[in-house]
């Protein structure tokens, strides 16, 4: 039954039409299947291959608007999977009455490559810029997924194994775990990132505060900045606003945010669904905003990422392509050290990985 | 199966399957209402499931159970339903919700119960309601159905990002988890129906020393040795030993060595012991209650002084706030206990006194050293009280002698000194020679050994007579052991008489019995010497070894037809004993008188119809036909008719001798083996005569009876085994 349905929706990609922003790109076509990787837990047959710029060149770009500057954001496809488990494809459970699961995380690594943690499949798809897409084996039940600035990848299982793993870059093989009731984590379910900061692995936990995974540092309120100079806590504040605070380093014993900034969306913030900063100061927020009908299901749905600048003045306002559907995730928006944002965008037909860059 | 049914209960494994199909329009069962439950039950139960696995179609697990099921993805496959699970426990997502909810009835954890599906939860409302989102509390559950596809969790509560704590029984890799998770605006919210409001609660308050706490639950503080207090710090029991607030140190009250304990705004922490440390509590010392050193109180026991003292033969001091430290005495020093003083301030160093050290021993002198006692060995003259010995000295701590000389020199003598004086004792024993035709004998010039005559043992006991001369001992005779029986060999062994029987031919005295033989050293007679001369009219028998073979008269008469008399003869003689004519109207037929045949051709018996004489017709024992009982005796059975004979040969004519030895020995047979062979329908013996005994029984004509008397031409082939039983019968008789 689940090779039938995706076949059918693989069938029906072309013309569907499921998402607004991402309509416009066709899936690529797969050309060659590189050789399976030999990590314990083998991944599912690799995607599709050929050049599959993780930077979309290949793909004409989208242009949108920029509401407050005015200026453009190009988007860029990096890649298009429908629904499955061949190549090509993107895993995802959705049958019977089970956790409707689809690709749970990206990252983005130093060289820009983009990392999407299929784990139906147990799978990590590689997209590098003009090389062909490549896979490694990655565990069933992982939820993050980061690369450190060696680029090597590292998971979390937060909820079955609650272990943080480094994976080789090249097969997936596991080369190191980390258990996190070793580290003191004591309830690991409650963990929302795994997040790289100074060269060392933290757990944010509650989406409140990060322990360290490799060090005996003391936890730290909030996200640090990219530029070192904030710890940065976002709040959803209903029903269609959001708070973001930055307390300067150093002065976390007060808690006196130095920096308080909020923003009122035209629909109501269901989730956030990511907090960041770039390299140049901006603070970045995504939130998920949903409009509900009389019968409490979605009406109306956006994802829209918005940027500070470190004067606190919105520096960009970009819409992305929305989720739509059941299927739970963990870590769809990544903002790069230079300020693109790439998007996991999942539809009824499969998933669409978008970066959009000013 | 009706779906439709408003009582219709599924099976859990058909639900499953519907859940998978999907099908909208159902009608979701309904059954007997569930039972109003609080959230913190929802919760409590809901608290149970991480950790178990995900079932397929499950709705069942047991709190605390080790085994929690699991749940393997098919190879190639991610997940469920292409799955498989083991283990008794698990549950899917609607299994566990369902449960949580204990909708649609109160079913046990861990009994399988999955009335509802995604399907229902988020299409129907028949326990629950779907309240919005937004007002999502704890005990909810969102939930999410289409296209087949569903999944449901239990509410814990949101965050500031808006994922949320949850409870679920996710799927096959992850099991029942708790934890934080997004949400997809999808999902909708559900509510069970029938939430119980929480316990009344009370504000927690005293009442005297009871305390009262938000759930109208009363303590007495009392019982614990408290009073219950009501300050900024809230409403508690408070020891009676505290104070209601701040941080103190405190004695408490212990008859044997008192308790110390800290106390924190009214509650008793860390309390010890201070008498499992050799110590009691005591509030003497500033600033605040410690553990003392009970060696270092003074009586009573209220305040620590300094001082030494001595304990268990060690010297302590003891300081002004009571702690007890070693303070050992110099070496070669002790400490000591100043008389009439105790505890601190009574000890001091000093020598360790000897007192008495006198051993009493001549042979050590005495001395003291640190305190103990020496005794060094010395060498001088002594007198160790024995008589007995000479030049007495100290060595080694003891005085010893030497021996006094008392040596007479006679080897056959025993040289002692008995307090002082010597005695020779005279041992005529090591003057032994061991002969036994010498005299041994000590005196004063030695051992002598005179000759004698007297008897003597050669030591050969089977010898006897011998004797001594010269002083040597003679061999006597060999001693008899002949017992004058043939049947043993006698033999003398170590001086006793041995007569062992022996298998041998021998004599036992009787000329008339031959081949005797031993048999257990006793001689018995082998066999009785033949005297048989094979003449029934002559008696055989041995007499002193020579046969002898007496003429005989007598016996059974032959009986015969003599014309038309009945005639018999004297076997032996040849003489006629009788002679009996027939009477008038009968003939003389084969030795008997009969009555002719009507038609004349020939004699009849009694029996119509016989052509033949019956058993029963021919003579008695007495050889006299009775004519009367020929007629009309009827045929008896043989045995009957034996002893009917016999009785009618006591009546008719006395019986012969032969006849009486045939009584005798069928008597005595009886009891070596001939009765059973009659008994084994061999023969039956009757009067003197054998007949065989199965006439009677066979209905064959009975064949003619044979007689001793009888010869071979008259009896034919009965002769040769009547002989035999006849000459046996004679060489019996005369054993």
């Amino acid at each position: 039954m689940l090779q039938r349905r995706n076949a059918r929706a693989a069938a029906g990609w072309a013309v569907a039409t499921w998402a607004v922003a991402c309509t416009q790109a066709a899936p690529p076509e797969p050309v060659n299947r590189p050789a399976a990787p030999t990590g314990a837990e083998a991944p599912h047959a690799l995607p599709v291959a050929g050049p599959m710029p993780a930077r979309g060149s290949a793909v004409a770009p989208v242009v949108a608007t920029n509401p407050v500057q005015g200026g453009a954001w190009r988007r860029f496809e990096v890649a298009r999977l429908p629904w499955g488990s061949g190549p090509g494809q993107a895993g995802r459970v959705a049958e019977g009455d089970q956790n409707l699961e689809g690709p749970m995380a990206i990252d983005v690594s130093a060289d820009g490559s983009v990392w999407l943690l299929d784990q139906v499949n147990r799978r990590i798809l590689v997209f590098a810029d003009g090389q062909a897409p490549r896979a490694i084996a990655a565990p069933r039940t992982a939820q993050d997924l980061v690369v450190d600035g060696a680029g090597q990848p590292w998971t979390l299982d937060r909820l079955v194994d609650r272990q943080v793993r480094q994976l080789d870059a090249q097969t997936g093989q596991v080369a190191q775990t980390l258990d996190l009731a070793a580290a003191g984590v004591a309830e690991p379910g409650l963990s929302t990132a795994l997040w790289l900061h100074q060269g060392h692995l933290w757990l944010e936990l509650e989406n409140t505060h990060l322990v360290p995974l490799q060090s005996k540092s003391a936890a730290i309120k909030g996200r640090p900045s990219r530029d070192g100079h904030w710890l940065l806590s976002a709040l959803r504040v209903p029903p269609d606003k959001v708070a973001v605070a930055g307390v300067q380093v150093g002065q976390t014993e007060s808690g006196a945010p130095g920096v308080a900034l909020q923003h009122q969306f035209d629909l109501p913030v269901w989730a956030i669904a990511d907090l960041d900063s770039d390299a140049g100061g901006r603070v970045w927020l995504t939130a998920d905003l949903v409009r509900f009908g009389p019968d409490d299901r979605p009406a109306d749905r956006k994802r829209m990422a918005i940027a500070w600048t470190p004067q606190g003045k919105v520096a960009a306002q970009v819409a992305l392509c929305a989720p739509e559907g059941a299927e739970e995730q963990f870590r769809t928006v990544r903002i790069t050290t230079a300020g693109e944002i790439v998007n996991l965008c999942r539809g009824p037909l499969g998933i669409v990985v978008e970066r959009w860059a000013p | 199966m009706n779906r439709s049914s408003p009582t219709l209960r599924f099976p859990s494994s058909w639900l499953v399957v519907c859940a998978a199909a999907a099908v909208a329009g159902w009608s979701p069962p309904v059954a007997a209402a569930p039972n109003p439950m609080t959230v913190q039950q929802i919760v409590d139960i809901a608290k149970t499931v991480p950790g178990f696995s995900y079932w397929w179609g499950g709705s069942k697990w047991k709190p605390g159970s080790p085994d929690k099921g699991k749940c393997t993805p098919n190879p190639g496959s991610s997940g469920c339903p292409q799955c498989s699970h083991s283990g008794p426990w698990g549950a899917d997502c609607s299994g566990f919700v369902g449960k949580a909810w204990q909708v649609d009835k109160p079913v046990a954890l861990d009994v399988a119960y999955h009335p509802y599906s995604t399907l229902h939860f988020t299409n129907n409302t028949t326990w629950w309601t779907h309240p919005p989102k937004a007002e999502a509390q704890l005990g909810d559950a969102f939930t999410y159905n289409k296209n087949g596809a569903g999944h449901i969790f239990l509410y814990e509560k949101g965050n500031v990002w808006g994922n949320v704590y949850a409870w679920e029984c996710k799927g096959c890799s992850y099991g029942c988890v708790y934890g934080l998770r997004s949400v997809s605006a999808d999902y909708i919210n559900a509510r069970r129906e029938l939430i119980q409001a929480p316990a009344p609660t009370c504000k927690k308050h005293c009442e005297g020393t009871k305390i009262v706490d938000e759930k109208c639950g009363v303590g007495d503080c009392a019982a614990f040795g408290a009073k219950c207090v009501d300050d900024s710090l809230g409403v508690r029991c408070v020891s009676v030993f505290c104070p209601a607030q701040g941080t103190t140190t405190t004695c408490l009250p212990d008859p044997k060595n008192g308790k110390i304990a800290t106390c924190v705004n009214g509650a008793l922490k860390d309390e010890a012991n201070c008498g499992a440390y050799g110590a009691i509590c005591s509030t003497a010392v500033p600033p605040k209650p410690k553990c003392v050193a009970a060696l270092c109180e003074d009586d009573p026991k209220v305040k620590p002084v300094a001082g030494d003292l001595c304990h268990q033969g060690k010297r302590l001091t003891c300081n002004a706030a009571g702690d007890l430290s070693d303070n050992p005495c110099p070496a070669g020093a002790m400490c000591l206990t100043t008389a009439g003083k105790t505890g601190p301030g009574s000890a001091t160093c000093g020598p360790k006194p000897c007192g008495a050290c006198d051993d009493g021993n001549p042979c050590t002198t005495d001395g003291c050293s640190n305190g103990a006692c020496t005794h060094v060995n010395n060498a001088a003259a002594c007198d160790d009280n024995n008589p007995c010995t000479t030049g007495d000295v100290c060595g080694g701590g003891a005085c010893k002698g030497k021996a006094k000389d008392c040596g007479d020199g006679v080897a056959c003598t025993a040289d002692t000194c008995n307090n002082g004086a010597c005695v020779h004792q005279a041992n005529p024993a090591a003057c032994n020679d061991a002969n036994p035709c010498t005299a041994d004998a000590c005196g004063s010039a030695g051992c002598q050994n005179k000759p004698t005559n007297g008897a003597c043992d050669d030591g050969d006991p089977c010898t006897a007579g011998g004797g001594c001369q010269n002083g040597v001992c003679k061999l006597g005779g060999v001693k008899n052991c002949d017992d004058d029986n043939a049947c043993t060999v006698d033999a003398c062994t170590a001086g006793q008489c041995t007569n062992a029987p022996v298998a041998a031919a021998c004599d036992d005295g009787d000329a008339c019995s031959v081949g005797d033989y031993c048999a257990a050293g006793v001689c018995l007679a082998g066999g009785v010497k033949p005297c048989s001369d094979g003449n029934p009219c002559t008696l055989d028998a041995c007499v002193d070894g020579a046969c002898v073979h007496s003429p005989t008269t007598g016996g059974e008469p032959l009986v015969a037809c003599d014309g038309n008399a009945v005639v018999k003869t004297d076997p032996c003689t040849g003489k006629v004993v009788s002679k009996k004519a027939c009477a008038t109207g009968l003939m003389c037929v084969e030795a008997a008188c009969v009555k002719p045949a009507p038609d004349g051709g020939g004699a009849t018996g009694p029996d119509a119809g016989a052509t033949a004489p019956d058993a029963d017709a021919k003579p008695d024992a007495g050889g006299k036909p009775d004519t009367a009982t020929a007629e009309v005796t009827p045929k008896p059975d043989t045995a009957a008719a034996t002893k009917d004979t016999v009785a009618s040969g006591s009546s008719d004519a006395a019986p012969s001798p032969r006849a009486e030895t045939a009584q005798v020995e069928t008597a005595a047979e009886s009891k070596s083996g001939f009765s059973a062979a009659a008994a084994d329908g061999g023969f039956v013996m009757a009067d003197s005569s054998v007949a065989p005994a199965s006439a009677g029984s066979t209905g064959n004509p009975p064949a003619p009876a044979p007689s001793c008397q009888s010869g071979p031409a008259s009896q034919g082939a009965g002769w040769a085994w009547l002989l035999a039983l006849c000459a046996l019968g004679l060489t019996r008789r005369r054993i």
